[in-house]
């Protein structure tokens, strides 16, 4: 599937965040949490960001939400709206179009407020608040579209379990007719055998609404399953970049190479290396110090963003 | 089930009395499980939330809470471990059994540097022991563990290690005091998958140099099949499935097995041309255990009696090698649920 | 609520205090009619007249009294003379409840032919008792209303405060630690100064109120601050401020509710530190001034001096009505607390089948047997 329109497109993003804080924070100690990052998602594509903790996954999702401000690079959406540039209530209105749904439903969900509250909260505020009936009614019809019933309105959080209070959060991020809906991690807080409901549910879900989706994992295994495309992410860059069906037996950087390998149990016991701390600089691969490839030039300059075939993409000199 | 395995729990069952009126009524959350462990084997517990899986093996070694009552048997070479008097199961905590946890950052006293957890440890069943000879010994077990530059990281504190490291430094740990039996109770949960394989390879080498047992337990039945030489699949308290790992994943017996293989995604499946097959319902709570199979609510080939009558253990043919045994809990006989 | 109440069942000393508690406070509604004798009515030939109330094979009866040393002021009892207490008697006029006029009192003497002193008289010949009931409508409103002005101004602040951090935060901390750094006491002493130096009763209430919660407020303030802090990360907060909810409601809809448990806590155990406060300064003869009555002003010098607290033991009374009721908010806060939080609880459930087995080493707990 070939997704033309691009719906969010990002170039060149960068956050850095501070080690120190406070009164004693002295210039020059930060992390690169996002290091020029360009992708683009196209309208009613599911694009992946994998990859493990601190590789920025997260952060980069939350810039796209302006949860975070960036330091450098655009964030497009739809034509050409400078998310960065947006103030009030156009801010309000981008807001409305891109959800962010949470890991984890018990916190994400507030425990003292009826299911229709924490439904229509945010409804209540924004300018196409359609009045107490209508929205209990849409509310109604979002409930049972996740699977669940009307009559879940009136009750807690509390009296639900884990995959229907995930249900709950995304029936919240569905009410205001979003385009992109940005997933982190929301099935890894579940059941195995509730994670194939979710995934389901997500399916019906895009297909019925032609919605965008940015999908946050760490399991290569979900991703590949239920994205179009992936994008391998290691200390704030992109690693590699293809499409979910042909990553599997068609990846090229060694680091895809070592997660593939990793979940298919057939990683060796090399002890652990990672004792550097994050880099704060924009020298040589991300990479290089855990590459079993890697040489001088690898340390010396970054490796360009090469084409390498249909839709895929790679970041390594020596692939 | 031989009389003279290693590790013999039989019809182990632990529940937990409601601490307050207002907690609800009494949570079963075993309901009497039986299995074995021989030496130098790896037995992985697969097993969602509900099931069971930790807190039967937390009874092992009594790690449960006071008021959890007890019932079954236990027997450690031969020796009863359920309804032990405290001084004793102390003096089976590390030097028989060894226990590593899911979180490794939150087992450790943050104020304690790594070298002196370790002579306190070692002191445990060395009293006396030297602050040299702990040292020396400390440095034996982090390079068996693969830790790199451990004389120079004896001084380290907990914060200053990642957590693969510290997992590391746990089985170090868990190591230190010679036990036979390590329980691993979700070791790689929190961690990167990365390092999760190279935890596992790590417990595979020791299990082969040092012939110790290993219960390895996790919710993802993937991880356990890479490890384990046996798997037990638990469900609402109950065991479920029983044999060795790579029969059990290529022909499961119980239709849970087979839901729970058949509901993780696999590499080379998309949306776009397989869909996932998704178990309905939810996880059973164990304050309100339903008569009859747990999994019954669930089932794809449910039958009236299993809602009503718990199904017999049944085993498979008898086999010249006992590890080749298979046992699960259904009504159905093994080639009908293979069709 | 139903809740709670079956909880109370396993706690019998919170059972105790909250029906206590709950007689007090009616009391206080319906003092006019329980209280035989309005405040200010004095007996002058009765100063330091003891208890007179007796149970005999005649009934209960008041019986009278005479001096023998007027210094000294010590009563002896004659011997025959009784006077029947009956029930529903007439006595001062009076409104009950504020509107219906009546004259019919709990308890006294027909015809009012002898005062009846339950607990005794001070030094003016009231009535010891009367003064009481009458004054624990001070004593006890007094703790709700300056814990309410408190509170407010805790979540208020705290609130903003925890909230909004930078500026905000470091502004209101600092005008809290103005009211926390300012005594108590000088700071009434200055009010007081500032006002008229004879105020009414009304308005004495009035400002001791306020001054109370002014000096309380800061203290919950930081506990609200820092919980509000702490609360802004969760995640359904983040989720509240990327739909767009105005900040003002995130604090005081979706943040400050959570710990609404913890809120009713801190109500019942801080009325009773401020029924305290208002007990010392009226003591000191800062607070609640004559004709009006508080506990707090019924405790005063005449007690303070050895020869009578020996001579006049009843002049006590208010002092165990003040133990009374702080401890019984004190059991209560406490029970609330374990109700809330039943896996923090300090004191196990009270089970008379745990403590038997404790006893005799039978009788152990039961637990009714699930799947085998």
């Amino acid at each position: 599937m070939i997704f033309v329109e691009p719906l969010v497109r990002v170039e060149g993003l960068t956050k850095k965040f501070n080690l120190e804080a406070g009164f004693f924070a002295r210039f020059g100690k930060f992390v690169h949490a996002v290091n020029d990052l360009s992708f683009t998602i196209g309208k009613g594509e599911t694009y992946a960001l994998v990859g493990e903790s601190g590789c920025g996954k997260t952060t980069t999702a939350r810039l796209i939400v302006r949860m975070y401000e960036r330091d450098a690079g655009t964030i497009f959406f739809g034509r050409d709206t400078d998310v960065g540039l947006l103030r009030g209530r156009d801010l309000r209105s981008y807001r409305e179009k891109v959800k962010y749904v949470f890991q984890d439903p018990a916190r994400s969900l507030n425990p003292r407020m009826s299911v229709y509250n924490v439904l229509t909260s945010g409804y209540r505020w924004s300018s196409r608040w359609p009045g107490a009936r209508r929205a209990r009614e849409e509310a109604a019809l979002i409930l049972e579209e996740v699977g669940l019933a009307p009559s879940d309105l009136d009750r807690r959080p509390a009296d639900f379990s884990g995959g229907q209070r995930q249900r709950i959060s995304i029936a919240r991020s569905l009410l205001m007719q979003p385009e992109l809906l940005i997933c982190d991690e929301v099935v890894s807080a579940l059941d195995v055998s509730i994670q194939g409901q979710i995934l389901n549910l997500l399916q019906d879900i895009r297909e019925k609404r032609g919605l965008s989706i940015l999908f946050i994992a760490h399991d290569l295994k979900v991703a590949s399953y239920f994205c179009d495309r992936i994008g391998v992410m290691y200390r704030g860059e992109l690693m590699e970049e293809g499409r979910a069906q042909d990553l599997y037996r068609n990846h090229g950087h060694p680091y895809t190479q070592l997660l593939f390998a990793s979940a298919t149990g057939g990683a060796e016991e090399a002890p652990n290396s990672v004792t550097t701390p994050q880099r704060n600089s924009a020298h040589g691969c991300a990479f290089a110090h855990r590459c079993p490839l890697a040489d001088n030039s690898c340390y010396a300059q970054r490796p360009e963003w090469k084409n390498i075939g249909d839709d895929h993409f790679i970041r390594c000199h020596k692939r | 089930m031989s009389e003279h395995s290693f590790l013999r729990v039989e019809n182990l069952s632990v529940t937990f009395p409601p601490k307050d009126a207002r907690l609800g009524g009494p949570v079963f959350a075993v309901r009497g499980v039986s299995w074995t462990l021989e030496k130098g084997e790896i037995l992985g517990i697969v097993g969602e939330s509900g099931s069971g899986k930790s807190v039967s093996t937390s009874a092992i070694p009594s790690l449960l809470p006071a008021h959890a009552e007890v019932t079954g048997d236990i027997f450690l070479e031969g020796k009863q471990l359920v309804g032990l008097p405290k001084e004793d199961i102390r003096s089976f905590r590390g030097r028989r059994i060894g226990m590593i946890f899911q979180e490794p950052g939150r087992s450790y006293d943050p104020l304690q540097n790594i070298g002196s957890v370790f002579h306190e440890t070692l002191a445990n069943s060395r009293p006396g022991i030297s602050r040299q000879e702990s040292e020396e010994e400390a440095i034996r077990l982090l390079t068996e563990v693969g830790l790199p530059q451990p004389r120079e990281r004896l001084g380290n504190y907990p914060h200053q290690f990642s957590g693969g490291q510290l997992q590391r430094i746990g089985i170090a740990l868990a190591l230190a005091q010679g036990c036979d039996l390590l329980i691993a109770d979700e070791p790689t949960t929190a961690l990167d998958v990365t390092i999760q394989a190279q935890i596992v390879a790590l417990l595979k080498r020791i299990r082969d140099d040092r012939a110790i047992s290993i219960l390895f337990i996790s919710h993802n039945i993937d991880l356990v099949a890479t490890i384990s030489d046996r798997i037990l699949v638990m469900y609402g308290g109950l065991v479920m499935e029983e044999g060795p790992t790579r029969q059990v994943l290529a022909s499961p017996a119980h239709p849970y097995t087979t839901a729970l293989l058949a509901a993780a995604p696999r590499f080379d499946s998309h949306y776009s041309t397989s869909p996932l097959l998704s178990i309905p319902g939810k996880v059973p709570d164990p304050s309100r255990p339903l008569p009859g199979c747990p999994f019954a609510p669930r089932c794809s080939r449910v039958m009236s009696g299993c809602r009503t009558e718990l199904p017999p253990l049944r085993w498979g043919p008898q086999e010249a090698d006992e590890s080749l045994a298979r046992s699960w809990r259904c009504v159905f006989d093994r080639e009908e649920v293979r069709l | 609520m139903k809740g709670f109440y079956a909880f109370l069942r396993t706690r019998p000393l919170a059972m105790i205090s909250a029906v206590f508690l709950l007689t007090v406070y009616l009391a206080m509604a319906f003092a006019e009619f329980i209280a035989p004798y309005s405040p200010g009515t004095s007996f002058p030939q009765m100063t330091y007249h003891p208890p007179n109330v007796r149970v005999s094979s005649r009934g209960v009866t008041a019986q009278e009294a005479r001096t023998v040393n007027p210094v000294s002021w010590s009563y002896v009892r004659v011997k025959d003379l009784h006077h029947p207490l009956s029930l529903f008697v007439k006595g001062e006029p009076y409104r009950l409840l504020g509107f219906i006029e009546t004259d019919r009192h709990l308890f006294g003497v027909a015809d009012s032919a002898y005062p009846v002193f339950l607990l005794g008289a001070d030094n003016l010949g009231r009535d010891l008792f009367s003064r009481i009931v009458y004054g624990s409508r001070i004593s006890l409103t007094i703790g709700f209303i300056a814990t309410a002005i408190s509170l407010f101004l805790a979540i208020l602040f705290g609130g903003l405060s925890g909230f909004f951090g930078g500026m905000t935060d470091w502004s209101i901390m600092r005008f809290s630690e103005f009211f926390m750094l300012i005594p108590g006491l000088y700071l009434i002493l200055f009010l007081r100064s500032l006002l008229s130096s004879t105020m009414d009763s009304g308005q004495s209430y009035m400002v001791i109120t306020i001054i109370l919660s002014l000096v309380g407020w800061p203290g919950s303030a930081r506990t609200v601050r820092g919980l509000v802090h702490s609360i802004k990360r969760e995640e359904f907060v983040l989720n509240a401020q990327l739909e767009g909810i105005p900040s003002v409601v995130i604090i005081f809809r979706h943040i400050i509710p959570q710990m609404a448990s913890l809120l009713i806590v801190s109500i019942a155990l801080s009325v009773p530190g401020f029924i305290m406060s208002e007990t010392t300064l009226s003591y000191l003869g800062l607070g609640i001034v004559d004709p009006a009555v508080s506990w707090g002003s019924l405790i005063r010098r005449d007690i303070s001096t050895l020869s009578n607290l020996s001579n006049f033991p009843w002049l006590l009374s208010p002092v165990w009505m003040l133990l009374g009721v702080t401890l019984s908010f004190n059991f209560i806060g406490d029970a609330l607390r374990d109700f809330y939080d039943p896996y923090h609880a300090v004191f196990k459930r009270f089970s008379l089948r745990t403590m038997l087995s404790r006893i005799t080493g039978r009788f152990a707990p039961k637990v009714e047997g699930g799947a085998q």
